[in-house]
């Protein structure tokens, strides 16, 4: 049994705002959202910029008891995932709720009750909550995502760091290809911008002083940013049988492993990714009209992904748009998939590329159009969304548009 | 060389002698860093240490294009000097 699978509900919440349509309005203007940090005091850190949630009250959508049991980094998977199935229009907890999966991907899971928790043992020689290992550990958004959406279902967390929405999406993807479930919510969630977290960053001199400039000569790093983008994926059967609205289809999902360097990005590794997904949703490479990339700001990263790229599309890799959506919401490390999933099927459903921002200069190492400043208007038949992890560990999903056939 | 760049360079080979697991006598104003087979994180390496053993901060853009022990030493006094230059505002 093969199913096709569609996406028909998207939620997020991220640095450009509460909700899909605010994040999608400010990734068409081109807009970023980095700022030196408020949640933590930012002349204690030698790069404060960041891609920060603000303004979110955990009360306006938590009773007290849900957010003793929850870290940000579960409030906002649950925000999201709301918003997804909301969006989706589906009563989750219906009949079916068994055949409905939760595959999220999270990288620090529950970093900031970790740091306050452990600084009180530490320092203030205070004992840590009772609730801490429950809202720490990196599986509590699936958790809650099920509690909270009554769905009985495989549900499990997926851990690759820069990877892991890409990962998760990929696994929900093939659940329901393969027919073991219908449908999924699936994505991912970070809250990374804990003090400790924070610091650790800083000594591996990856972060950027001023903004994320992806694929700009001028590049000099990352910037760190928090969030959850989350995606209801269904079998076309029963997006079909309920006339459900599709934003797009989910077509290739692939994987691979650098074996090489821990943080040092390879092309082949990127390359074999790529194909995998392109051999997997048996995809003509000249279908492909746009590359939501990993796209970090790394001097490192952006080139090696266009090697990558230019490898796997030959010359006519020049005339693919590749832009980089973390040029605006930051990197969101396990979250990123899930922001950048929802980015893309907004751009295949919309015909708009969002653009690479903060863009100054054109680099030769990274010789691509990747849609500078301004966004563009674009039909999109097949679309891939490239995620590279430290360690080495690489997932690219591939996105069809859906035309009701 | 002078006697600041002496101790300075006695900082680095403390400081590489440490990252890389090897003798200190080992290690020469021209050991290459793809002599000690470094790549860019062991570099990140041996300036976090001196930044902690000198109360010192060395910019990441002042790494990116040393390639010898010497080559590190002006970023060194550099970097002293800096931290001087602050106590005395």
């Amino acid at each position: 049994m093969t199913n096709r699978v569609v996406i028909t509900g998207l939620g997020v919440i991220s640095a450009l705002g509460p909700n899909r349509d605010s994040f999608w309005k400010r990734l068409q203007n081109g807009e970023h959202a980095f700022a030196p940090i408020e949640a933590v005091h930012a002349a204690a850190l030698r790069y404060p910029m960041v891609a920060e949630v603000k303004n979110f009250k955990p009360e306006d959508s938590f009773s007290f008891k849900e957010i003793e049991w929850m870290d940000r980094v579960t409030q906002f998977a649950v925000v999201a995932a709301r918003e997804a199935v909301r969006d989706a229009g589906i009563d989750s907890s219906a009949d079916g709720k068994a055949r409905f999966a939760v595959v999220l991907g999270t990288s620090m899971g529950g970093q900031t009750t970790e740091d306050a928790g452990f600084r009180d043992l530490y320092e203030n020689k205070k004992r840590v909550p009772p609730l801490s290992i429950p809202r720490i550990m990196a599986n509590a958004g699936a958790s809650h995502v099920c509690i909270d959406l009554g769905i009985t279902g495989p549900a499990y967390t997926i851990s690759t760091a820069c990877a892991s929405a890409n990962h998760a999406l990929g696994q929900a993807f093939w659940l329901i290809r393969s027919g073991l479930v219908d449908a999924a919510v699936t994505g991912g969630s970070e809250a990374p911008l804990s003090y400790g977290n924070l610091k650790a960053w800083e000594s591996l001199r990856v972060i950027s002083q001023d903004l994320c400039r992806p694929f700009s000569k001028d590049r000099n790093g990352i910037i760190l940013g928090e969030g959850a983008g989350i995606l209801v994926l269904e079998s076309l059967e029963r997006a079909k049988s309920r006339g459900a609205r599709v934003y797009a289809e989910v077509i290739g999902f692939g994987m691979s492993a650098d074996a090489a360097h821990m943080i040092q990005p390879s092309i082949e590794g990127a390359a074999r990714a790529m194909e995998a997904a392109l051999e997997d949703g048996k995809i003509a490479r000249d279908e492909v009209d746009y590359i939501n990339a990993h796209g970090t700001g790394t001097t490192s990263n952006d080139a090696t992904e266009a090697a990558a790229i230019r490898q796997i599309f030959g010359e006519t890799s020049r005339r693919i748009p590749v832009s980089s959506t973390k040029s605006m919401h930051g990197h969101t490390l396990g979250a990123a998939g899930g922001l950048e999933g929802v980015a893309l099927s907004l751009t295949i459903a919309n015909d708009i590329l969002p653009p690479t921002a903060n863009f100054t200069a054109a680099d030769p190492e990274c010789d691509l159009d990747v849609v500078p400043n301004t966004a563009r208007p674009a039909r999109v038949r097949v679309a891939l969304s490239n995620s590279f992890a430290f360690g080495g560990l690489n997932a690219v999903v591939a996105f069809r548009r859906y035309d009701g056939q | 060389m002078e006697s600041n760049e002496l101790e300075m360079l006695e900082h680095i080979k403390w400081a590489v002698s440490k990252t890389n697991n090897m003798p200190l006598d080992a290690i020469t104003p021209d050991t290459s860093f793809k002599d000690l087979d470094f790549d860019s994180v062991d570099a990140i390496s041996v300036a976090f240490a001196l930044e902690d053993r000198l109360g010192i901060e060395i910019p990441g853009d002042e790494l990116k294009n040393i390639t010898t022990i010497r080559e590190f030493i002006p970023v060194l006094i550099t970097a002293v000097q800096n931290k001087q230059g602050e106590k005395q505002e």
